[in-house]
């Protein structure tokens, strides 16, 4: 008894000298680089953005989670997944698993060579640092490795005693099987199976034994995984929480982190002895060479040390920025992250900073800029399409447009709209806080307040957003009427009075019509409701400018007096100056000005077009070049079809 | 004299055994005398107070939703040993034996509870207690219900749930992904028995199908004509009463309701279960009516049904406009099982005296009550913005129907279903918050009196709080089901797959299910 506590307390001191060992040798700085390497380059809270990972503190989610194979790792990836809502939290918690991947490695590679192999354990710390970088990284990428790593731990902390550690190890590894993905598992624990074969071998001279246990980790987790499955515990499937594309960078990275232990472990078990006659033979070569320097100062290990860890840190930082670094991706969470959280203005920022790609970043910035009051003068500054002004009830079920849909509606009025949209999304949305608040707000402007209380309270089991949800409980505790909420009020004042049916009436007789959700009565029933509905307005104009349709989007243009207007703003000008040259009655702009100089700009364009004998596919790339920015422009490439 | 170190060591552990176990179990409150006396009855989520209980019903853990930072909680009886409870958060966890054994030692007799709240500062209040009656009459032992999102498609977790009211013990009967991932809904048991009984499912690429479950074995068929809708099994068994009905599903852009439906036409037809045969019963289908919810009497010889006057022509697709005007009576019609005919209907209830639309009849096994829900218009109580129980009693004639509750401000009740002994009704309710229904449960004594309902009680008392699901459609049974969910599976298996019919529009729109 006693001598097994002993044992325990050498072990625990073992790991209490190898962190502190780890703390004042150099490991810390780099950690500390890695940890301000996250917070300023990555951000966490993009991450968290990119990737939303599904969390509540409730026995529903704990439940058939933790009662899986692999679910108990998973459930800790996913609580470990929520400190990215903080960048601080976040990159703590990822220096913390870079610093016990690294002790680890360390540990478990001597193991397997019966030496240790300094510098080796920055070889997968490295690639966990260089993965971190990714925002479509699998989050249980660090929680999997510590674990498969953890088992080594007790693997080898069995010693003699093996069948009492093997069963724990075993279950530790069960516990992370599931939770991985088919490759990655399978890396995983071929990881652990060939460190702890290539340590049983060293610590016996029985080769059956090192086979013996390589075959008994590499197949009993997933099989008893399977059997749990079978049991119907939980399926037994891939379950990163990321359900975006992953690029395949990402995945040559997570195979690399992974594949390196199997390799390192088969490379210093075989290189082993070479290695050490090498390294006595050097020893011994310096030892007979005369002191031919001796005058000279020599390099201490500790400054060699401190060149080496200064000369990695250089290629990491080089990697990492140049070449991991998914700034794409960043950009494009960041805008998400603004236009989820109302961020106008810095969206715009962002956008015009750097030019980003995704299915919505058009969407997104129209929004922005009718925000900032620039819809109506700048919209074709940026790359139009038809569809990039509105979204629409059949937009595919991915979570971001859903949530901007929903925001749509809201911000037009059309509540019910928005409820349709949000509870449609949320049974494949797995309880996600975005979709869960917005349901909230829905009924709160709706003044259906118990239903709102509900999907607050639900949200009180969110670690991320309970503050938010525990500040409105409160609020409508205080104000139930939320007169003291100007913006909640001011979407009140815009709700839809009066009932369109929409959905229905105007293709009742023709269900086999899908087309109703991108007419544009989505934004004329609320004008109809709020001739000052702005939104709707600029919304309705800037659609028929898009749809090819100036003629009608003139004929509305002449409620910009309602607004105080006098003026067009450039965009719709020059769709005016458009619609007044189509065939048909002229539209009428009650009075409002047209800018000399667009008129001028039109004037010219036409006299460009006129030049190709109205030829507009030749007359393009000289139009391209003289008119980019301008409705002009965007009618000529609509009518060529581009 | 002085202690070794390993006594230090262990006085100390000792002390921290000590701590955590007073954290742990903290003292209840102090004697009455020291405490102070709040003048009105504690407020309690959900609303156990005044209510008639069944004696065979789980727990009624509940939450203390006073302020405070300890709360005792203590059930007394006449009879039986008194229950304390003491909790950190309010949230009350009652022993389930103990509450058990109270519960049947106080059976016909009162439940008294008595609250207590430490305030902030430390002392002490004492709430009016609360008096809770244990009814005699026990409920059926299970319930059985849908479960799901309120979604507006054919998506997301719906299953067909069975609970035993003893305890929480909640087990799923069959979900969607069993019925090729569509909808399934109207689970019909025969006189409340758990052997016998039925429900539709509409897979996503199958057919339309009726599952008829008879002991362990279960077996999927497909009645000609339409897809079946609301169902009544008739007590001889032989025969199934059901509705057919061309429900549209549409919704309002403005005003209180964001979701509706509407029967564009319904029949009634009548399934015999030994060859299979379907009858459309001219009595019952009288031109420009709108017939359904069938419902036998116990003793079989009579069906009720809701029926309204068509107000559109047959050729229109979504009349709308006319749903506001279309209110159901309740109408009767004899039956004889021997000829299997059907007499005259007769109007039980008319909407010209209620002034709504009557819908859902449900009789109770004694035959001695009918209880209708009653909406403004149209026939889904389900979307309607008011929708209430009433009560008639079939054996005093010339009655007229009385509310269960009082009629202000609406209840949104729907979906009612009566317990074997006639003196517990379950039903849906959206009471709480407007939007997903929840089960409530109230006493109805020989008179015909209904007392408070009360929600379910969960392990969790907060779980209603957060519960993103909605119930509907709650039938007692009186044992858990027999059928498993593996035979029920594979009796689905050939209408999951089987190849869709060339769907019309109409039947595009009718596969979306209004759920509730």
């Amino acid at each position: 008894m006693d001598n097994r506590r002993g044992e325990l307390m050498d072990t625990l001191r073992r790991a209490r000298t190898a962190l502190a060992a780890a703390a004042v040798r150099g490991d810390s700085w780099l950690l500390v680089w890695f940890a301000v390497y996250l917070m300023l380059m990555v951000e966490p809270y993009l991450i968290y953005q990119a990737q939303q990972p599904p969390f509540a503190m409730t026995r529903e989610f704990a439940q058939p989670l933790l009662l899986g194979a692999g679910g108990l790792l998973r459930y800790l990836g996913l609580f470990l997944a929520q400190c990215d809502a903080s960048s601080t939290l976040g990159a703590l918690v990822r220096v913390c698993e870079a610093l016990f991947i690294g002790l680890m490695t360390d540990r478990a590679l001597a193991a397997a060579a019966g030496r240790r192999v300094p510098g080796l354990r920055f070889v997968p710390m490295a690639l966990f640092m260089l993965l971190c970088g990714r925002y479509d990284q699998p989050l249980l990428a660090g929680p999997l490795l510590v674990a498969t790593l953890g088992a080594v731990m007790l693997f080898l902390a069995g010693g003699r005693r093996l069948r009492v550690y093997l069963p724990l190890a075993m279950l530790f590894q069960v516990a992370a099987a599931g939770a991985a993905g088919p490759l990655s598992m399978w890396l995983a624990l071929a990881a652990l199976a060939t460190l702890c074969a290539c340590a049983a071998a060293r610590a016996t001279d029985r080769p059956g034994r090192a086979v013996a246990v390589f075959v008994v980790f590499l197949l009993v987790p997933p099989l008893v995984a399977m059997a749990a499955s079978r049991c119907g515990l939980h399926a037994f499937a891939p379950s990163w929480t990321y359900a975006g594309p992953r690029s395949r960078f990402t995945g040559y990275l997570l195979i690399a982190l992974l594949g390196f232990y199997p390799v390192a472990a088969l490379l210093v078990t075989g290189l082993a002895e070479p290695l050490a006659r090498c390294w006595q033979g050097l020893a011994e070569r310096r030892a007979q060479r005369p002191p031919a320097d001796a005058g000279r100062r020599r390099a201490r290990p500790g400054e060699l040390r401190l060149l080496g860890n200064v000369a990695l840190v250089g290629l990491l930082s080089l990697l990492a920025t140049r070449v991991t670094v998914d700034e794409a991706g960043g950009q494009r969470a960041y805008m998400d992250y603004c236009a989820l959280h109302g961020q106008w203005r810095k969206l715009l920022a962002a956008a015009s900073a750097r030019p980003v790609a995704y299915d919505l970043a058009t969407y997104d910035i129209n929004r922005a800029l009718f925000d900032q009051g620039l819809l109506a003068r700048s919209m074709f500054a940026v790359p139009q399409r038809p569809d990039s002004l509105l979204l629409t009830v059949d937009t595919p079920y991915q979570l971001a447009a859903r949530v901007r849909l929903a925001d749509q509606y809201i911000d037009l009025g059309r509540l019910h709209l928005a409820e349709y949209v949000l509870h449609n999304t949320l049974v494949m949305g797995d309880n996600n806080p975005f979709l869960l608040s917005r349901l909230a707000r829905v009924y709160l402007i709706d003044d259906r307040l118990p239903a709102a209380r509900l999907y607050l309270t639900m949200l009180l089991d969110n670690l991320v957003w309970r503050r938010w949800a525990r500040e409105r409980l409160r609020q409508i505790e205080v104000d139930p009427s939320l007169n003291g909420d100007p913006e909640i009020q001011r979407l009140r004042s815009i709700r839809l009075t009066e009932d369109d049916l929409l959905f229905i009436n105007r293709y009742a007789d023709r269900p086999e019509q899908r087309a109703w959700y991108i007419d544009p009565e989505v934004l004329a029933g609320p004008l109809r409701c709020h001739p000052r509905h702005r939104m709707a307005f600029e919304y309705l104009v800037s659609y028929f400018l898009l749809a090819g349709r100036p003629n009608f989007a003139a004929a509305e243009m002449h409620r910009l007096r309602d607004f105080g207007e006098t003026a067009l703003p450039r965009a719709w000008a020059e769709g005016a100056l458009v619609a007044l040259d189509l065939p048909g009655p002229r539209p009428d702009l009650s009075g409002l000005a047209i800018d000399e100089a667009t008129s001028r700009r039109y004037g010219r364009f036409k006299a460009v077009v006129a030049e190709y004998d109205n030829d507009l596919r030749a007359a393009l790339p000289r139009l391209e070049r003289e008119f980019a920015g301008t409705y002009f422009l965007y009618v000529a490439h609509a009518r060529l079809g581009q | 004299m002085t202690l070794r170190p390993r006594w230090w060591r262990m006085a100390g552990a000792a002390l921290a055994v000590l701590l955590v176990a007073r954290w742990l179990w903290p003292a209840g409150p102090p004697a009455a005398g020291r405490c102070e006396s709040v003048a009105r009855a504690p407020r309690l989520r959900p609303d156990y107070a005044g209510l008639v209980i069944p004696p065979n019903i789980a727990p009624l853990n509940l939450r203390v939703a006073e302020p405070g930072t300890r709360y005792h909680v203590r059930l007394s009886a006449a009879r039986g040993r008194r229950l304390d409870v003491t909790s950190r958060s309010g949230v009350i966890s009652l022993p389930q034996r103990r509450w058990r054994e109270l519960l049947s030692a106080n059976r016909g007799g009162d439940l008294r509870l008595e609250v207590f709240a430490r305030g902030a500062r430390g002392r002490w209040q004492r709430f009016e207690p609360v008096v809770n009656h244990v009814a005699e009459q026990p409920v059926d032992d299970y319930v059985v219900y849908r479960r799901f999102r309120p979604f507006y498609n054919s998506t997301g977790a719906l299953l067909i749930c069975q609970r035993d009211l003893r305890s929480f013990v909640e087990r799923a009967v069959i979900t969607r992904d069993e019925v090729g991932g569509g909808c399934m809904n109207c689970h019909t048991f025969r006189d409340r028995r758990p052997d016998s009984f039925l429900f539709h499912s509409r897979p996503k690429a199958g057919v339309p199908a009726m599952t008829l479950v008879s002991g362990n074995s279960a077996r999927t068929v497909q009645p000609d004509g339409p897809p079946a809708g609301y169902a009544s099994w008739h007590p001889g068994g032989r025969t199934i009463a059901y509705s057919r009905n061309k429900i549209m599903q549409y919704f309002p852009q403005a005003g209180p309701r964001s979701k509706a439906a509407l029967d564009a036409a319904s029949s009634l037809a009548l399934y015999d279960v030994y060859s299979g045969r379907v009858t459309v019963p001219t009595a019952l289908n009288p031109p420009g009516r709108l017939p359904t919810f069938p419902c036998w009497s116990p003793d079989g010889r009579w069906l009720y049904f809701a029926s309204a006057p068509r107000l559109w022509p047959t050729t229109r697709f979504m009349p709308i406009e006319e749903q506001a005007r279309v209110r159901y009576d309740i109408q009767r019609a004899a039956y004889d099982p021997a000829t299997s005919a059907f007499g005259q209907p007769e109007t039980v209830v008319a909407a010209r005296d209620t002034g709504g639309s009557a819908l859902e009849p449900r009789i109770s096994p004694d035959g001695r009550w009918l209880v209708f829900s009653l909406t403004d218009s149209g026939s889904f109580p389900v979307f309607a913005e008011r929708s209430d129980l009433y009560l008639l009693d079939l054996q005093r004639p010339g009655s007229r129907p009385v509310p269960l509750e009082a009629e202000s401000p609406t209840r949104h009740d729907s979906f009612h279903a009566w317990s074997g002994n006639s003196r517990w009704l379950v039903c849906a309710s959206k009471r709480d918050n407007g939007l997903l229904a929840r089960l409530y449960l109230r006493y109805i004594d020989a008179e015909g009196r209904a007392s408070k309902p009360f929600v379910l009680p969960q392990r969790d008392p907060r779980d209603d709080d957060r519960n993103p699901a909605t119930y509907n459609v709650p039938e007692f049974v009186s044992g858990p089901i027999t059928v498993s969910r593996a035979e029920l599976k594979r009796a689905l298996a050939p209408t999951c797959t089987a190849p869709a019919r060339p769907a019309e529009p109409e039947k595009r729109q009718e596969a979306q299910t209004p759920d509730g």
